[in-house]
Formats: structure tokens, C-alpha cells, sequence
């Protein structure tokens, strides 16, 4: 973006994160102008959200099953299987369900907002609502931003859904861990507030907010090339993977 | 404008089912899935210990769970926890001498309230109190069983005492096992100070099948590797006596220190050693 | 090189305007009049300016100085709300007609429509189809922008910026890339505007010939400068520099063949290694 080829890694880093975070800031300002496009929000939903949902499902089995397999191994040696359900409900909730959503999300639907985005003004459609006396922040990144916002909750809430599943369909029905055990044990460890509460609804609306920002500021600041919007995408999932991890500690660290 | 609707349809669905996973999570897989159940009634019961139990704890009879903890608190006069059991309805046939223990789950598993019943023909009563209870087994005390073959003299109905004084018996605590040969024999039954003699008295418990221990044995205390536990082991002697119940070994060795062992290395004889000692290569 | 006097205000009247992008300047004290009611054409060859210029009046783009009024109101003075107000009554072809991928044809032209009003959807269909029709694409109503020629997506484009019935109307670039039909299609609908709605247009193009057929008066616009004015059938015959080369079409003269650089001997390392 900057014409100084010199510029170190480190300031360019902090510069984008700069313009990031003030992007951010003028999204929330037209967030009240974006109410009369609450259709448009919608709409958005359908194609970040309803549409992701597919991934989000056979990745949260496999990863459910995955744990599920790995924990009675390593717990069949100290004899402690019947934990099995609350270490895949704990390490789903607080973790991998947030985490491995997010991840998804970004592949998913933040190269799709960026790209079309980037798109948009490459053909002029930005520039076209301009003249038509539309807003495009408040008509195209607004709906987008908010919809990924609203979308990675819910998204994260059936990915662990169908890992826990995935963890009783290895653990209970293959592996023949007792059904009762298994939920009781979890029942009796998970916490509403400090698992479910915390992973599902805090990391994940975080993260939501971090990788729908990114997705949308990288798809309206892109050069209007089609190389330029492909090192868009390509930035978006670098960027809000690293920004997933990196705030993924610091909350773990806030949220223990 | 039919595809503006089936988008609406779509995420709404879309909506739907995300917060139906979010609150079947948070009802189901929580601890919030135990605290809703049917009616229960109440039984107390008191106990020395209760270990790690906690709240919400299963209750379980013949491992089925019928209900849960539901309040843990300390009665200060009878220096002792006063546990309150909920337990479900269905299962309010209990008789009034049963045992309420505190068990552990496996060796890592948590703790929980199990209930063996009695023969009484009474029933506890709602609010009523289970006299008999068993506290938790603390870990320790499991371990020493486990490790320290004194569960094993217990259990083979027959075992003797033997009395031993060290100078110094180290890190030696009760539960410790002895050996002869390596082989597990018994296990130490408590260790104290003699006030008059100023050294240490160690009660050895010894399983009747080893009678034919000689009275001039040596009993040493020994680490297992240079930071395992302590143990005694009892050198045979080649005496025709042998020892008796509440016998006293005499020939005794004291357990080494770590720092006495580790001088015998490096500085190859400490002052308080002999000049013979194995020579260093230097 | 004032405009002429003009017996009414004219609908843009831009004094002074002078824009400096990257170091470059764009605009040098341009002044220009666009009168109510004609068309209007600006040629000048590529990069002087023209689109650029078209953002200058609808206020997409600010110069560092000078006044661009367009009906009374100076753009660069706008806040945004009155800004929109103004872009309402304006319509602008872009010159990749710029439809929205998402939506198909009807749903393009509508949208302006569902963006600023509460009208009920029997009267939005009826308005658009009445503008689809007068761009002879009502059949296309419900086909996607991908699926359409670019005549088309022109045309589309130019439904949906008249569906408001605007004052002004600003067409980039509308003759590239269209064949010979396509081309005259857009010219008659262009006069036609202009002629049954009174439609004020400023073109910017290339195509002199084109032009000849539709525009009234036609600026070139060259360095920063209005250099040549006057009737599409006479300008080329001005007899000035500027002119002479623009139309005549030569490689070089005050439009210079070479991008300026420095010396071509020396970048050879001809002189420089002697030197």
C-alpha cells in the first residue's frame, strides 16, 4: 500500500492494524445508517453464515471424533476413559470449537466477503452506489461485517454441537465408553459460564468480529486489480489466522 | 422478491438452529443438566472426611446414579461435614442404617456419595440423617495399600509385629513397605520418637508367612533410586533363633542422608567418615 | 479562455478548479460551463483528466481549489447529506456500466428505487419496466449481469441511471467497445434522453464521429486546460495546434510520442560511460 519499499516488516504490520482498527471505527459509526439495510444484513447472513454451514458441520464431527479416538488411547492408559467426555467437552468448548470455527470461517466466508468486495470496486459497483446516493459502507460492509458477527456464534455453537457428538459416536457407540459415564462425567465438570459461555458465545463473537473486520477491510482497501484482489484473499487468511491465534492466548489468558 | 424471501426463510433457519445447538450445549452437556431434575428429597449425613466431594456430586446406589450433593457444610460441634444428599424421588426406600461412603470414581475419577443399603425395615425420613457413613480414603492411604503390601498381610488374615530403633529413619513414614530380598514381607505400622532413648522406634508389620526371619537379621532403611520412596529391608542373619511377635531387632541401620551419599561421592570421605572407605580413582 | 456569456445560469459551471494527484497536476485553473439542457461532449487525450473530471462534479473527488457549482450548490462545500441529495438528480454511466453482480437486470434498475423510496411494488415494477422498455430491454428483465453483451449492460446501466428521471446525466466512456449497432442504439437513446425529457448530458469520448451526431458542444480539454471549444462540426478546424493533432490523429506535437525522460544517450549508457 505504502510507495516506500523500505518500510520495515514491523511498521507495516502496526500500519495495517492501524487503518484496520480506524476502518473499524467507521463501520460502527455507519452502523445506525446501515438499520434501513437490515434486509441486506440478512441476506448477508444467508451467504456468510447458513452457507458456511456445511463445513463447519462435517469439520466439527471429525475433530469431535478425532478427540474422541486420541482421548481413550492416551486415557486407557491411566485407566481414566470414563473422562473422556468431559476432556472433548472442555477442549471443544474452550478451545478447538472457537478456535477451528474461526479458522474455518476465515477460509470459508471471509475470502468470499473479501473477494467480493474487492470485486466490487475492481468493476466500479462501489463507485456506481456512491452515485446513486447509496453508502456503500453502510450498504456492503456494514451487512457483512455484522453478519460474520452474528454468524460465528451461532456457526461455533453447532461445530461443538457436532464435535460432541463426534466424540460420543468414537467414544460411546465404537469404543464402548459407558453412555452414562460419559455424560455424566460431563455434565457433572462443564460449566455453563466458564466453558460454554466463554468458548461459544465470547471467543467466538470475538474472533467473529476480528476476521469479519479483516475480510471487509482487506476486500475495500484492495487495489482494483484482479492481482490486487487476490492478494487481498490471500492476506485475509493470513491475517485473521494469526489474529485468531494471537487473541485466542490473550483471551484464554482474560477468560481462565 | 421470492428470492429476497427464501433468503429470509434460509437464515432464519439458519438462526434457529445455531442458538438451538447454543442452548442444548449449555442445558445438556453443563452441570446446569443436573440441577434440574425431578422431585427429590433430602438425607444428611455426616462424615469425619469427605475428601475432594463436591457439590453436585453424584449420589449413586449400586453405581446407579439416583441424585446428587447438594450442600457440603462444616458442623462445628461435632467437628465433622454435614452433607446433604438430594435424591430422587423414585428412590426414597431407603433403609435408615444404610452406609453412605465417599468413593472415588477410578484412580483419577471424582469423588462421589455411594449408598450400600441396609436391612433395616425403617426408611430414612425426608430430612432424616444416615447415622453410619464412611469417610473418603484419602490417596495416600490407597497408595500405602497398593505399594506397601500391609493390605496384602491384612487381607491374608495373619501378620506379626517386630520392633526396630534407628538413629535416623529419614523420610521413613508409616505405610512404608519392608523387604526382604526385594520382596515385599509387610509394611510399617507407625514410626514415633522415644523420648528417653532419643532415637526413633519403628513398628514393623510382617506377614505371618515370613516367621522364619532370624534374630540376629539387620533391619536398614533404604531409598528406592537415588530420589524414590523409603522402605526397610531386613538383612537374614544365620541365627537359629527366630523372631517373634513383638520381638525388638537389634541390628539396625539408619537411613542415609542425601547429602551424606552425595559427599561419599564427590568429596570421597567426609569427616565423619573413614579413611577406607571405597577409593576414588584419583 | 472564458466560456461564453450564457443567457441562463448554466446547470455546471466550474471556475478555477485545480487538482494536483501524486505530485501531478490534473487540473490547471480549469473553467468550464456545461449549459442546461444540451449536450455536451469533453475530449482530450487519454489521461488528461475527463473521468476525473466527472467525479469533480458529482464530488467523488474534491480539487485543491476552485468552484464547481453544479444548480447553484458548490460540490467541494457539500456535506455528505446534501451531497446525496444532489447525486439523486444525477445519473452516471460508468463506462463498465458498473450493474450489480448480486441482482438481475430488474433488481439493478429498481434498486435506486428501494434504496430512497417507500413506493409499493406494483408502481416500482411499472417504473422500471417503463425505463427497461425505453432501452428496449424488457424481455432481459430477469437475467443476470454476466449474462448480458456489453451493449447491453450499457444500456441496463442507463435505465437504472435514469430512474429517477435526473437533471443531469454523466456518460464515461459510453461508445467503448460497441460494435457498429450497438454503438448506434446507444447514440439515438443518448439524443433521445436529451431531446423527450430534456435531459442535460455531458459526454466524455473519443469518437469525433460519433459526437458529430449527438453532441451540441464540445470541450478539449488538454494539460490541465480547456484548449479548444465550439460546435463538433467545426472544432476540428480551429486551425490551433491542439486540435490539429487531436483530430488529425498525428504521433506527435504538443501531445508528445515520448513519455518524458531523460536523456536517451545517457539511460544507453552511451555518454555516461565516457563521461
Amino acid at each position: 500500500m505504502s510507495a516506500q519499499p523500505q518500510r520495515n516488516v514491523i511498521a507495516n504490520a502496526l500500519a495495517q492494524i492501524g487503518e484496520a482498527g480506524l476502518f473499524g471505527l467507521t463501520l460502527l459509526a455507519a452502523v445506525p445508517r446501515s438499520m434501513k439495510h437490515a434486509r441486506e444484513t440478512v441476506r448477508q447472513l444467508w451467504f456468510v453464515g447458513a452457507m458456511s454451514l456445511t463445513i463447519i458441520m462435517v469439520c466439527g464431527l471429525f475433530v469431535g471424533m478425532v478427540l474422541g479416538l486420541q482421548l481413550y488411547y492416551v486415557l486407557s492408559i491411566f485407566g481414566g476413559t470414563a473422562a473422556s467426555g468431559t476432556v472433548v467437552a472442555i477442549a471443544i468448548y474452550r478451545e478447538l470449537g472457537p478456535v477451528v470455527t474461526a479458522l474455518l470461517f476465515a477460509g470459508r466466508a471471509g475470502t468470499s466477503i473479501t473477494a467480493e468486495i474487492g470485486l466490487m470496486r475492481a468493476t466500479d459497483q462501489l463507485a456506481a452506489m456512491e452515485m446513486m446516493a447509496v453508502d456503500p459502507i453502510a450498504y456492503v460492509a456494514v451487512p457483512r461485517y455484522l453478519a460474520g458477527l452474528i454468524a460465528m456464534p451461532l456457526l461455533c455453537a453447532v461445530f461443538c454441537a457436532l464435535g460432541i457428538f463426534g466424540g460420543h459416536l468414537v467414544g460411546v457407540t465404537w469404543l464402548g465408553i459407558d453412555n452414562g459415564t460419559f455424560w455424566s462425567n460431563m455434565t457433572a465438570t462443564v460449566d455453563v459460564w466458564k466453558d460454554v459461555v466463554n468458548g461459544i458465545v465470547i471467543k467466538s463473537a470475538v474472533f467473529g468480529a476480528v476476521v469479519s473486520l479483516i475480510a471487509v477491510y482487506q476486500g475495500y482497501t484492495t487495489p482494483p486489480t484482479s492481482e490486487g484482489v487476490a492478494y487481498a484473499t490471500t492476506r485475509t487468511v493470513v491475517a485473521s489466522s494469526i489474529a485468531i491465534l494471537a487473541l485466542d492466548f490473550v483471551l484464554t489468558a482474560f477468560l481462565m | 422478491m421470492s428470492q429476497r424471501n427464501s433468503y429470509a426463510v434460509g437464515t432464519g433457519l439458519f438462526i434457529v438452529l445455531g442458538f438451538a445447538a447454543l442452548a442444548y450445549l449449555a442445558t445438556q452437556t453443563t452441570s446446569i443438566a443436573n440441577t434440574h431434575q425431578g422431585a427429590s428429597y433430602t438425607v444428611q449425613a455426616h462424615f469425619a472426611n469427605i475428601g475432594q466431594l463436591k457439590e453436585r456430586a453424584p449420589v449413586k446406589i449400586a453405581g446407579v446414579r439416583v441424585g446428587q450433593v447438594r450442600s457440603i457444610v462444616l458442623d462445628p460441634e461435632k467437628e465433622a461435614a454435614e452433607v446433604t444428599l438430594a435424591i430422587d424421588e423414585r428412590y426414597s426406600h431407603i433403609p435408615d442404617d444404610s452406609v453412605a461412603a465417599i468413593f472415588t470414581s477410578g484412580l483419577l475419577g471424582d469423588q462421589y456419595v455411594g449408598i450400600q443399603y441396609g436391612n433395616s425395615n425403617k426408611d430414612v425420613a425426608e430430612g432424616g440423617t444416615l447415622a453410619r457413613t464412611k469417610p473418603a480414603q484419602q490417596l495416600e492411604e490407597m497408595l500405602g495399600k497398593f505399594f506397601g503390601a500391609g493390605g496384602v498381610a491384612d487381607n491374608l488374615g495373619g501378620s506379626y509385629t517386630l520392633k526396630a530403633r534407628f538413629s535416623n529413619v529419614g523420610a521413613l513414614s508409616a505405610g512404608a513397605p519392608v523387604k526382604m530380598a526385594g520382596v515385599p514381607i509387610g509394611s510399617v505400622a507407625a514410626v514415633h520418637a522415644d523420648p528417653v532413648r532419643l532415637d526413633a522406634e519403628v513398628i514393623l508389620v510382617i506377614d505371618k508367612k515370613y516367621d522364619q526371619i532370624p534374630d540376629d537379621s539387620a533391619a536398614a532403611v533404604f531409598t528406592s533410586g537415588l530420589i524414590g520412596t523409603q522402605y526397610v529391608a531386613i538383612q537374614p542373619g544365620g541365627s537359629p533363633e527366630m523372631l517373634k511377635n513383638g520381638d525388638e531387632m537389634v541390628l539396625t541401620q539408619s537411613a542415609m542422608q542425601l547429602e551424606d551419599l552425595i559427599g561419599k561421592f564427590l568429596v570421597n570421605g567426609s569427616p565423619s567418615e573413614q579413611k577406607d572407605a571405597p577409593a576414588g580413582k584419583q | 479562455m472564458t466560456a461564453p456569456a450564457a443567457p441562463v445560469e448554466p446547470l455546471v459551471r466550474i471556475r478555477g478548479l485545480t487538482t494536483v494527484l501524486n505530485g501531478k497536476t490534473i487540473f490547471d485553473a480549469l473553467d468550464l460551463d456545461i449549459p442546461r439542457g444540451k449536450v455536451t461532449a469533453i475530449m482530450g487525450p487519454s489521461g488528461t483528466g475527463k473521468t476525473t473530471l466527472l467525479k469533480h462534479i458529482t464530488g467523488q473527488m474534491r480539487g485543491d481549489a476552485g468552484q464547481v457549482r453544479v444548480d447553484g450548490q458548490n460540490v467541494p462545500e457539500l456535506s455528505r447529506e446534501k451531497l446525496f441529495e444532489l447525486r439523486e438528480k444525477i445519473g452516471y454511466l460508468f463506462q463498465n456500466s458498473a450493474l450489480l453482480t448480486d441482482y438481475d437486470v430488474f433488481e439493478n434498475v429498481a434498486f435506486p428505487l428501494r434504496q430512497h423510496t417507500k413506493l409499493p411494488e406494483v408502481l416500482i415494477r411499472n417504473i422500471v419496466l417503463t425505463k427497461l422498455q425505453a432501452v428496449g430491454l424488457r424481455g432481459a428483465a430477469a437475467l443476470m449481469p454476466a449474462e448480458l453483451s456489453g451493449g447491453m449492460a450499457r444500456r441496463v446501466a442507463l435505465a437504472r441511471a435514469i430512474v429517477f428521471d435526473p437533471m443531469l446525466i454523466l456518460y464515461d466512456e459510453p461508445f467503448v467497445g460497441l460494435d457498429p449497432i450497438a454503438l448506434s442504439q446507444v447514440l439515438k437513446l443518448i439524443r433521445t434522453l436529451n431531446e423527450t425529457l430534456g435531459i442535460t448530458s455531458v459526454l466524455v469520448a473519443h469518437e469525433l464521429e460519433a459526437i458529430k451526431q449527438v453532441a451540441d458542444q464540445v470541450y478539449l480539454i488538454a494539460n490541465g486546460k480547456v484548449v479548444a471549444q465550439g460546435d463538433p462540426k467545426t472544432i476540428a478546424n480551429d486551425g490551433s495546434p491542439w486540435t490539429r493533432q487531436f483530430f488529425g490523429g498525428d504521433i506527435d506535437g504538443p501531445v508528445p510520442f515520448q513519455y518524458p525522460a531523460g536523456d536517451y544517450a545517457q539511460a544507453l549508457g552511451l555518454t555516461g560511460a565516457k563521461a
